[in-house]
């Protein structure tokens, strides 16, 4: 299992290819984040048309007098795989809630993992006092708590769905099983949806039920448009470059290995 | 006072991380017990994030009650019923009794499967309400998912083999190829969260949405 | 009178489509389940790949099975789970570790070895040990593998680990012959990340219909040897190791809503194309 003794270090056979690659990856987007940081190039991303679905909603909300039902997801923020998703998805809150108050549509945020709850109620607390609102915020009202079970919150949240009738839901970060149960019932009582998460096995149940959807990484790329952060869009311009070296190397492998020319997979496996 | 704690936690999350991309690559007994220390603190930790669950929902549930808010005897309901799980494990000292089985057989069970079985009806409403060939790429994909439903019922292959076989070319051909290219999408955006992690340029981990 | 008596039947029936596909839906899932069909159900290449490892197993391998098993998935993956265990028990020898990555999944592999007898046909710290839960996600899959003694002292039942004998010969991933993992989350690839890619141990998956696309994509590639599909390949494995149950007395009501929403798909693209020709006019 050892590769080689360097220096006295011994590297693990079948780890040197993956340090490499994410060396090279990780540079990348470390050059464009610190340039980003430095305000040396702030890179351009395009405006995703989805934020303009949020702002047509945001309005026909405000329009109905109905209010904005945002969720964030039940992933926590400290979550392995989904942690990006949660991330953006309080940036895009974070836009989604300045946007409400100014235009002076009720917002309720619906949260399940306990992590989140600070975070949500101090972007939402934010929010209003940024906008001149403070006294409509009402704690525990505006950002409801509703359980760290998933079940347990998708009945709190279907059941705000039915009381509140919203005029737009909301749905962005890892949604799992409740994600069709969710947007049928937001459907079901006349809300516009716009959804957006990376959990690839419900984008499908979104597409079909939701007005509106970011598929993967488009919500990535909108909460670093929408943030004031330019580290966030530094990282997204490092990231395609990964993505393209990442298209190159398959293209070539699978190149390589239709003619049975072995080298990719023995420099891979290194 | 805030800011040192801040850097503090920044400086340690660096550490910690590499130290685990370090033992991941290189063979050092040394560096691999602190490793699997910090492996098992972290799941440590990860237990008391359980505990931490329970505490936000009795604080807002009491809340609730203390107000009188919507719905505040179902608040009641719900502490009460926290309430005599908790202590049926205390007083069987065990998660294992019959007791503890039992609330969870006839109580949690029936409920979490009830939810989760709502989903089918709700794709039935949707498959009619929504399921639109609006545009040919539409007309694809839902041509697409007729055969991949008749793949995987066996309904499908009673009717005529070719069906699953033609629902297996898409299956293979267009959705593992499809995933694929997603999930490495998302795994290069994984490791661009964790590098601004890292970094302490993502600051909603460490406690703060705003400096 | 009467086109307006249709008018408003067909505007109830409009409004109430919700209630009257639920009803249909209950009907097409009710009748089969009381009066089986009998359909036959092909075994795919999937559930072939675990059935043939498990078969090839030999006396002194280890099998991992890991189980994320809640209330809310039961229903899928609780009839594999109960399936594969069933297989693993027949196989002389072959010793079972049985791991646990949520706060309900415990409670089911309790009561799946309850079910099969487990603890008569087997000795319980010899031929197989129920760690119970691990928190922690990836982490605590991680600490497994790379030490599970120095994770976990105690079992589910609260026998130190070092006073079983079949745990004295399992230290890490080298030690696992293959790791099946019955989820329904991100889990799965947490194995794959801590025991395949650094220790090439061999895994597969029991999942939920939903999650398989996803696991299509390791399946294919070479990284899992099978993938129990849903309650469709509990069904298989129930009938590969002669044992049908639950699953596969389920498959008749699959498949007939199955062919209701084909057809609710088909009826209601009708209706969008015959309103918007009525609509261009």
């Amino acid at each position: 299992m050892k590769l080689g003794v360097t220096m006295g270090i011994e590297l693990i056979s079948g780890r040197l290819s993956w340090l490499a690659i994410t060396v090279v990856f990780s540079s990348a987007m470390l050059v464009f984040l610190v340039l980003a940081m430095k305000r040396i190039y702030d890179p351009k991303i395009r405006r995703h048309p989805g934020i303009d679905a949020i702002d047509e909603a945001i309005g026909r909300a405000v329009e109905m007098g109905q209010p904005v039902c945002y969720s964030p997801g039940i992933a926590g923020i400290y979550s392995t795989k989904y942690a990006a998703d949660t991330s953006a998805a309080l940036t895009i809150l974070d836009y989604v809630a300045k946007k409400a108050v100014e235009k002076g549509a009720p917002i309720i945020v619906g949260v399940a993992p306990p992590t989140v709850l600070p975070l949500a109620e101090d972007i939402v607390k934010t929010a209003y006092i940024t906008m001149g609102r403070p006294e409509e915020y009402k704690s525990g009202e505006t950002v409801r708590f509703l359980s760290p079970h998933q079940w347990g919150f998708t009945s709190g949240y279907i059941g705000i769905l039915h009381r509140e009738k919203p005029a737009v839901n909301l749905l962005l970060g890892c949604h799992a099983a409740e994600a069709m149960i969710i947007a049928e019932t937001g459907a079901s009582v006349g809300a516009v949806q716009i959804s957006g998460t990376t959990n690839v096995y419900q984008m499908p149940f979104f597409i079909a039920a939701c007005d509106y959807t970011f598929l993967a990484e488009d919500e990535y790329a909108a909460a670093a448009y929408l943030s004031p952060d330019p580290t966030q869009r530094g990282v997204i311009f490092g990231q395609d470059i990964a993505k393209i070296i990442c298209s190159i190397l398959v293209l070539l492998g699978a190149i390589s290995a239709t003619f049975g020319i072995e080298v990719f997979k023995e420099i891979l496996s290194l | 006072m805030v800011s040192i704690w801040r850097r503090a936690a920044e400086v340690i999350l660096f550490i910690v991380a590499v130290t685990m991309l370090v033992d991941f690559v290189v063979e050092m007994d040394m560096l691999q017990n602190v490793a699997t220390d910090l492996n098992r603190w972290a799941t440590i930790i990860a237990a008391f994030a359980l505990g931490l669950g329970a505490y936000s929902l009795l604080t807002r549930h009491i809340r609730i009650i203390s107000r009188k808010s919507e719905g505040w005897p179902y608040s009641i309901a719900m502490i009460g019923t926290m309430t005599v799980f908790l202590l049926t494990g205390f007083i069987t000292r065990s998660i294992t009794s019959d007791q503890y089985n039992w609330i969870y057989s006839t109580i949690i069970q029936p409920i979490s499967s009830t939810m989760y079985g709502m989903n089918a009806f709700f794709i039935a409403s949707a498959s009619y309400r929504a399921f639109r060939a609006r545009n040919w790429e539409a007309a694809l994909l839902l041509v697409a998912a007729i055969f991949i439903m008749l793949k995987n019922a066996p309904i499908g292959g009673v009717i005529s083999p070719t069906l699953p076989a033609i629902g297996k070319v898409f299956w293979d051909l267009a959705g593992a190829t499809g995933m694929r290219g997603i999930l490495i999408g998302i795994g290069i955006g994984t490791l661009a969260l964790s590098l601004r992690i890292i970094l302490a340029q993502e600051k909603t981990p460490l406690g703060g949405a705003e400096e | 009178m009467r086109s307006e008596q249709k008018l408003s039947l067909s505007k109830s029936l409009g409004r109430a489509y919700r209630q009257i596909i639920y009803l249909l839906l209950f009907i097409s899932l009710s009748i089969p389940l009381i009066k089986p069909i009998g359909l036959p159900v092909p075994i795919h290449e999937t559930t072939l790949g675990v059935y043939n490892t498990i078969e090839a197993l030999e006396p002194g391998d280890v099998v991992v099975m890991a189980s994320n098993i809640g209330a809310a998935i039961a229903s899928e993956v609780y009839p594999q789970y109960i399936a594969v265990l069933e297989h693993v028990l027949r196989k002389d020898g072959v010793k079972i570790l049985l791991v646990d990555h949520s706060t309900e999944a415990p409670i089911w592999t309790e009561k799946a070895l309850e079910e099969l007898n487990a603890y008569e046909r087997k000795s319980y710290g010899e031929d197989f040990v129920h760690i119970g839960f691990i928190p922690g996600g990836e982490s605590g899959i991680a600490g497994i593998c790379r030490d599970i003694h120095s994770l976990i002292q105690v079992d589910y039942h609260g026998y130190s680990l070092s006073e079983l004998p079949m745990m004295a010969e399992i230290r890490d991933a080298t030690d696992f012959t293959i790791v099946i993992d019955f989820s329904a989350s991100a889990d799965t690839q947490f194995w794959l990340n801590q025991a395949y890619a650094p220790y090439g141990t061999r895994v597969a998956f029991g999942l939920t219909a939903v999650k398989v696309p996803d696991a299509v994509a390791y399946y294919t590639a070479g990284q899992i040897f099978g993938i129990i599909e849903s309650l469709k390949g509990a069904a298989e494995y129930e009938i590969l190791i002669k044992r049908p149950g639950i699953a596969a007395k389920g498959m008749d009501a699959q498949s007939i809503a199955h062919l209701l929403y084909i057809g609710l798909i088909v009826v209601g693209n009708i209706i969008f194309f015959v309103s918007k020709t009525q609509r261009k006019r």
